[in-house]
């Protein structure tokens, strides 16, 4: 055993630490999170059942004994584009705002707001019977839903989270944020839900073609000043948790320019216009083709594909009939 | 300083991320507890008073707590093939830095306090006084921590097979 100098350490830790930091990822994935988080739609939900898997798991290492455990009855082969769950019960004032879906084994999502602070956000994940089963540890924020243990915890700083299944084959975690009493709240709102099996996430765009190693990974419904919005997504095949590598939407505002100037593009036989991968109000936004529709409304295709790409999934998009009758609504 | 969050992260999270990725010896795990905290930031940003200290802080106390929760989460804890799976490896030649290679094993094997405050100290130039601010304790208490862990990189002895970041070349 031989000992280096006090000089020579110092310098070698110097040296080692900014080779580990030459090793840093770019900030690409991290500024998506931020961008889409900042959208305010449903795509926090990944976010938040990574977190409802968190807690459940850390009781384990917390040395909390195990105390309850779900084996997964797997909806594999179930419509992903139909909701499982509503409440029947929600506080007075809370209006359904966005309707997100992926296919299995992703998570689907509601959320309502009561037009103030208050925001309720419903994750429902169909548990993956190739994980095994969950399990879920009683902890000083246990909860019992119909007699079956959940956790609730905080999350976000000022949020509240519960989680628990209901039947073995779906988690959900309702997240209550500006909700007086939330844990209370939350328990009445667990206590209450209900299959629902009938309402669906129903957009007004459908993939046509897209490259072989991709494929539709999600559907999300919102509201924006200028109406109804959809948004598709398509990652990699065999990936629908991954990020999006398309997107493809239809709203009204026009896509951000940030600081490029549009290039007029042919896009499904009208004058639109390409982007390229650039930096917007949101940080940087890939490259993008664009052209207004019957309506006025935009569609916009965008991701980390080349120009010819986009466009050809853009030209190739199909408009259909979409139902956004349930926003602004209580649960039926 | 930023006005915005959107500012701070455009100016920022570069550097964020290389802290966090010294610190965590895991560029993956590096790029998670950084999201997330900034993810966390954002929703508050209107109340945070000094957000590169804040934001800092939240990332040294996430990779405190996330370290505990490795097993279960499956984080792939690093390795040269972890490390160059993210990014290419540079030139390196391998004669030169075997001893760079030897301490970074030695760095990766440190409690994970002492490899706070070796990264705060020796990657950050932080003061005791400013470390001990981080990582919530006594500066008699960084100094100690900061001894401890020198004591352990200052041995060379015989090292089992380190592997040189960079060996898939």
């Amino acid at each position: 055993m031989t000992r280096l100098s006090d000089e020579h350490t110092e310098d070698l830790i110097r040296e080692s630490l900014e080779h580990l930091a030459a090793r840093a990822p770019d900030g690409t994935e991290v500024r998506d999170a931020l961008a889409q988080r900042s959208r305010s739609r449903p795509t926090m939900a990944l976010a938040l059942v990574a977190a409802a898997v968190a807690i459940i798991a850390l009781g384990v290492p917390l040395g909390l004994r195990a105390y309850t455990t779900v084996t997964p009855a797997s909806p594999r082969n179930a419509d992903w584009t139909v909701l499982p769950y509503k409440p029947g019960w929600l506080p007075d004032g809370f209006k359904e705002l966005t309707r997100s879906a992926k296919p299995y084994p992703a998570p689907q999502t509601r959320t309502w707001s009561n037009g103030e602070v208050g925001q309720l956000q419903l994750t429902t994940t169909p548990l993956d019977d190739r994980r095994g089963p969950w399990t879920i540890a009683p902890a000083p924020n246990q909860i019992i839903v119909h007699g079956r243990v959940g956790m609730v915890a905080e999350v976000y700083g000022n949020g509240t989270m519960l989680t628990w299944s209901p039947d073995d084959t779906y988690l959900l975690s309702l997240t209550l944020i500006g909700v007086k009493d939330p844990r209370d709240v939350g328990l009445r709102i667990a206590d209450e839900m209900v299959r629902d099996d009938r309402a669906r996430v129903s957009g007004e765009l459908r993939f046509g073609r897209l490259p072989a190693d991709l494929e539709l990974s999600g559907v999300n419904l919102f509201m924006t000043v200028g109406g109804g919005a959809t948004e598709l997504e398509a990652t990699r095949t065999g990936q629908p948790t991954a990020a999006a590598v398309v997107t493809a939407s239809l709203r009204a505002e026009r896509p951000d320019s940030g600081d490029a100037t549009p290039v007029p593009l042919k896009v499904r036989g009208a004058d639109g216009f390409s982007l390229p991968r650039r930096t917007g109000r949101l940080g940087a936004q890939d490259e993008t083709v664009a052209v207004q529709v019957e309506g006025g409304r935009w569609l916009t295709v965008s991701g980390k594909r080349d120009q010819a790409t986009l466009l050809d999934i853009a030209n190739g998009v199909q408009l259909i009939p979409g139902d956004y009758s349930w926003f602004g609504k209580p649960p039926e | 300083m930023p006005a915005t969050f959107d500012e701070f992260v455009a100016d920022r999270l570069d550097g964020l991320l290389r802290y966090a990725t010294v610190l965590t010896d895991d560029p993956y795990l590096a790029q998670d507890i950084v999201q997330e905290v900034l993810l966390r930031a954002q929703q508050r940003w209107p109340k945070i008073d000094s957000p590169p200290t804040y934001v800092r802080r939240m990332v040294t106390n996430e990779y405190l707590s996330w370290r505990r929760r490795l097993a279960v989460r499956r984080v792939t804890p690093s390795s040269p093939e972890v490390l160059d799976l993210v990014s290419p490896p540079v030139s390196d030649h391998a004669i030169e830095y075997d001893e760079r290679d030897a301490m970074l094993d030695r760095l990766a094997k440190l409690p994970r306090k002492q490899r706070a405050a070796i990264v705060l100290r020796y990657y950050e130039n932080y003061s005791d006084e400013e470390i001990g601010a981080v990582l919530r304790c006594a500066t008699s208490t960084v100094r100690s921590q900061i001894s401890r862990a020198l004591a352990t990189l200052r041995e060379t002895g015989p090292s089992p097979s380190v592997q040189p970041t960079g060996a898939r070349k």
